[in-house]
């Protein structure tokens, strides 16, 4: 009897197993089957998985779009291989059969790219293809035929405007405002996280000449001397905790430390901060601004690595992305500055980024300049006292 | 005993092959990998010994070593002190208190590291709880646990007490009262009971809960990446800015080879307290 009841609910269980997958088959096919498949590779914080995902659910579910989407993503500084260093390794292995179809990067991360991988690691785009293209406002300094613009980002100054009503503008100003208020300022570790990268480079770069913004050859580590003996001279005045001064882990860390008012000015990434504070996280009374000269920022790109994929299959969603409804997408869920014109774009939180303008973003772009600036940091500014 | 046949010896390797394989492809072969690379030599010409002499010559790499052995030291013989108490209190003590905390103290087991650690830093940031409660009573009370070793070492001791407990109450168990009950009535007092019975008793196992500890925090990454400074930092974070942020992947194997060094240290002295047991059994 036992063994019976068994075999039945065994029986059950299978047929209900398969009626379920056919269900779901059913379900997903359809118009969809014929439709080539793209996978999309993305990296950064949560915050851009959360934009993809939200996108690529709207797109695919469109009957007139031409592929179905797939994401990918990379979080940063979760000690997983970066994509560069995938991509890299395919194209050196000369890999044609991989599934990196498209790839969502900063523009002025593209440098980083090319240097592991080779002059021809993307291809060039048939803008034609691209209708809404006419409409981007910017286009990318750097490979500006292999990629296509979908937002800016950049770093800008968070402060707290109850406790700093009038926060400093200039190098000069912020010098003294940090000596004058001990503890109240900090940057992320830069090799933790962009904002903290951003707020050093801009130490390093303030002085040097436009070429060196967007230079890989490392004949410029020697001009950041200045720069880093600033950045030794601040050390002491930063924020501190156990009688020591700390830099936080992450971009997230210096935000957190503004949230519980352990602070009161930080770099941060405009988005970050616009969607902590929309979702109530930082409180009303935080605001933004920008520093002279301004600390860096970039246009985020698209590109179609040269690894077997097609071009021609990516350009629907692409095309998606930098239309007005895509930039709505951008800016409603990450507060992304829209590279198109805004009065295209019908939402109420486009007067949150009315400042950012992408066309006058600081670009610095030097590679694996990077690397070296972020272990000559960990080096010499970690380890003081 | 029956000879084995040969379906019988086909049937045991094919029960062994999958884990064989599996061992050799994804643990044997990257371990030879890692050594391999931990030798060449930045010129790449060939092999040397030049990362290894920066680990224990540099300054910062020493730093960071003496800081992870310190804060693993004070972690280890903290929980295993805490634990011994805490389980001979379960063992010997029969109150609603004691069961009480008998099933509760292995909740923390059942957390998710990161979820446990960041409640930890809601409850200690100088901003945190305990300052909280303090404005309360209009003081301003900042524990300053956050960014250094003191913060690592009590988050440590929060992941390593309850298992740590966990061996020395089922070792404490398998004490008979029996013995205890014997020892006493021939006039044994409670310090001699526990001096000459359950602490002999129960070492192997003690000896076990110190190499487990020990093992788990030389390589510890997400505690003292989320609580930890910029510097000195332990072990598992600085490999880690080696492989990823700086692509140094020589030293990067360098220093894995050294950290598994310093765990085969203890696991030769579990190996060694097994086989010691194995003997006095014997007898």
């Amino acid at each position: 009897m036992k063994r019976n009841k068994l075999i039945v609910l065994a029986l059950i269980l299978t047929l209900s197993a398969v009626m379920l997958c056919s269900c779901s088959e059913a379900g997903s096919s359809g118009a969809d089957a014929d439709k080539p498949k793209v996978t999309l590779w993305a990296t950064g914080s949560d915050n851009i998985r959360a934009l993809f995902e939200k996108a690529i659910e709207v797109y695919n579910s469109k009957p007139e779009s031409k592929s179905i989407v797939e994401l990918q993503f990379i979080m940063q500084g979760s000690g997983d291989q970066g994509l560069s260093d995938r991509l890299a390794a395919a194209k050196l292995a000369g890999r044609k059969d991989t599934d990196f179809d498209l790839i969502a990067e900063n523009g002025s991360s593209l440098a980083g790219y090319i240097d592991k991988a080779g002059d021809d690691l993307f291809v060039p785009l048939d803008f034609s293809k691209i209708p809404n293209y006419e409409n981007v406002l910017i286009k990318s300094g750097f490979y500006t035929e292999c990629v296509v613009p979908y937002r800016g980002t950049t770093v800008v100054m968070a402060y707290d405007s109850e406790r700093v009503p009038d926060p400093p503008k200039t190098f000069e100003e912020l010098d003294e405002w940090i000596k004058a208020n001990p503890g109240r300022f900090a940057y992320n570790s830069p090799g933790t996280g962009g904002a903290g990268g951003a707020f050093v480079n801009w130490a390093l770069y303030r002085n040097l000449p436009l070429e060196a913004y967007t230079s890989t050859d490392e004949k410029w580590v020697t001009e950041w001397e200045s720069g880093w003996n600033w950045l030794k001279e601040i050390h002491p005045y930063l924020y501190q905790s156990g009688g020591k001064t700390v830099y936080p882990n992450k971009n997230q860390g210096a935000l957190d430390l503004l949230i519980n008012k352990e602070v009161d000015l930080i770099p941060a990434w405009a988005d970050q901060v616009l969607t902590n504070l929309a979702n109530g996280i930082l409180p009303e009374t935080v605001k933004i601004y920008q520093l002279e000269p301004a600390l860096s920022g970039t246009d985020v790109v698209f590109a179609v690595p040269n690894l077997g994929g097609n071009p021609e299959d990516t350009y629907d969603f692409i095309n998606f992305m930098i239309s007005p409804e895509g930039q709505k997408i951008c800016l409603e869920t990450i507060f992304a500055i829209p590279v198109i014109d805004v009065s295209l774009i019908d939402s109420d939180a486009k007067d949150m980024v009315a400042d950012l303008d992408v066309s006058k973003f600081t670009v610095i772009s030097n590679g694996r300049l990077g690397s070296i600036r972020n272990e000559y940091w960990d080096n010499n500014i970690a380890t003081l006292p | 005993m029956e000879k084995r046949t040969w379906k019988t010896n086909l049937f045991i390797a094919a029960m062994i092959a999958p884990s064989l394989i599996l061992t050799m492809g994804i643990i044997i072969y990257p371990i030879i990998n890692t050594i391999v690379t931990s030798f060449r030599s930045s010129d790449g010409s060939g092999f040397s010994l030049e990362y290894y002499k920066f680990i224990f010559t540099d300054k910062i790499a020493v730093n960071n070593i003496t800081y992870t052995m310190g804060i693993v030291i004070v972690t280890v013989m903290g929980s295993i002190v805490i634990s011994y108490l805490l389980a001979l209190y379960l063992r010997f003590t029969d109150s609603k208190i004691s069961k009480f905390i008998g099933t509760m103290y292995l909740l923390p087991r059942f957390i998710p590291q990161l979820v446990a650690v960041y409640a930890m830093i809601t409850v200690i940031r100088d901003t945190g709880l305990l300052n909280r409660i303090s404005r309360l009573f209009g003081k301003d009370f900042r524990p300053g646990l956050m960014y250094n070793a003191k913060g690592i070492t009590l988050m440590n001791l929060w992941f390593n007490i309850p298992f740590a407990t966990m061996i020395i109450v089922a070792s404490l168990s398998a004490i008979p009262d029996s013995v205890i009950e014997s020892a006493r009535d021939v006039g044994a007092k409670k310090l001699n009971v526990f001096f000459k019975m359950i602490l002999p008793l129960s070492f192997k196992d003690v000896m076990i809960a110190m190499t487990f500890v020990f093992m788990s925090n030389v390589s510890a990454f997400t505690t003292p990446y989320v609580i930890g400074g910029n510097n000195p930092i332990m072990l598992g974070v600085y490999l880690r800015k080696q492989f990823s942020e700086y692509a140094n992947y020589e030293l990067a194997a360098a220093l894995s080879v050294v950290m598994f060094l310093f765990s085969s240290v203890s696991a030769v002295i579990y190996i060694y307290t097994n086989l010691k047991e194995k003997e006095w059994e014997k007898v």
